[in-house]
């Protein structure tokens, strides 16, 4: 009786072992990675000018939380500018 | 012998539209890839080096880069907690800007684990990502397109990103941690290989169990200087109330502007830390500095 049982519980543990691969591999999730792949970028002569248009793009998108980076300036022409991702 | 040049090698992240992205304008790529050796068992001798048997495999890639315009996006991406694709790929073309798919190309997904950024006074800031693969890394076909943000040449330099501290764990933080001179911000993520016996070929599977991170920033100590501006600083004795009190106090940084970057621009990030670490220095003829080591809990925010 108990070599059926644990004969039974050794077929249900292979059965699991053998469905385990199908369900992780529909379960694997590549990230969306929106927040780090369609940034809006903000170019402006000044900083005032650059808030402005943060502001603006904030105001344009209420209600989605924006996330901004640091705030660079171009090597060449001294232009600030500021990445946006809109979540 | 044919050769590769450095430059002509890029890694690149999938994007939501299926479109592949340079990670961070990077400047230095490498990837690991790493032969799991199983322990020696037996007394058994062929001599002095015995065979290693490989049970596993892993791989790894690390990027520097000195853009960190994407700061709060990364930020964003490592709390996801979900893996990415990246690509190693050769790049042809006059900017190594298109891909080639080449004899030396990889692809497989992976967390990003460990990311660390720099922002020291008058100097270019500064990235580091690592990702740690989970599955394999394999060859592929096909011709992926490739789409880099325009913001060639532009640098951040470290004096225009400030660590902005409260008295307490309020949302309003308003004192900037005077004189300091870097600030480095450390995030980990922690990675546990799979707990099932499920493998994809001999590849290592691992999984995220938990986030950490931590802000370091160096300064000098100069007693008895008040700042009046938007901000107020802070002097040693207010860095030592709050190591006292061992109480959490609310972080921000953020950008900064005014004529002495005092005034707290866009928040890049914000959250709750304990000061875990204060060290002072004093050596002969040289002035005094203290380093603080604040160790964040709960989750960061990273929305503005």
């Amino acid at each position: 009786m108990k070599n059926k049982t644990m004969a039974k519980e050794k077929e249900q543990e292979q059965e699991q072992q053998a469905q385990q691969p199908a369900a992780e591999a529909a379960t694997v999730t590549v990230a969306s990675a929106s927040e780090i792949t369609t940034p809006v970028i903000l170019k402006a002569k000044t900083r005032e000018e650059l808030d402005q248009q943060f502001h603006q793009l904030k105001a344009k998108h209420d209600g989605h939380p924006l996330t901004a980076g640091s705030v660079a300036r171009s090597k060449d022409d001294g232009t600030y500018i500021l990445r946006v991702d809109i979540i | 012998m044919a050769t590769l040049k450095g430059q002509n090698i890029r890694i690149l992240i999938m994007d939501g539209n299926d479109a592949f992205r340079v990670v961070g304008k990077s400047t230095n790529c490498t990837v690991t890839l790493t032969g799991n050796a199983d322990d020696v068992s037996s007394k058994d001798d062929v001599g002095l080096a015995s065979k290693p048997e490989i049970t596993s495999k892993s791989w790894s890639v690390s990027v520097e880069s000195l853009d960190v315009t994407d700061t709060a996006a990364v930020l964003n991406a490592i709390k996801n907690l979900t893996p990415f694709t990246l690509i190693w790929d050769e790049t042809s073309t006059a900017d190594n800007q298109t891909m080639e798919v080449a004899n030396y190309n990889r692809m497989g997904q992976a967390y990003m684990n460990d990311v660390t950024f720099q922002w020291d006074d008058r100097t270019n800031s500064t990235k580091q990502l690592q990702f740690a693969g989970t599955g394999p890394l394999r060859k592929y076909s096909g011709a992926p397109t490739m789409d880099i943000v325009d913001n060639d040449g532009a640098y951040t330099k470290g004096q225009f990103v400030r660590l902005f501290l409260g008295n307490d764990n309020t949302d309003a933080p308003s004192k900037i941690l005077a004189f300091c001179k870097s600030l480095s911000l450390h995030v980990s993520l922690s990675l546990e290989s799979n707990t099932t016996k499920d493998t994809t070929d001999d590849w290592d599977v691992q999984e995220p169990t938990a986030l950490s991170y931590d802000i370091s920033s160096n300064a000098l100590v100069k007693g008895g200087d008040v700042i009046t501006s938007t901000v107020q600083g802070q002097d040693f004795a207010s860095i030592e109330d709050i190591y006292e009190a061992s109480t959490p106090v609310r972080f921000q940084i953020a950008n900064t502007s005014g004529a002495n970057n005092r005034t707290k621009g866009l928040i890049i990030c914000s959250g709750s830390v304990v000061i875990t670490q204060l060290e002072l220095s004093a050596q002969n003829r040289t002035s005094a500095s203290y380093t603080t080591t604040l160790t964040g809990y709960g989750i960061y925010q990273v929305a503005a």
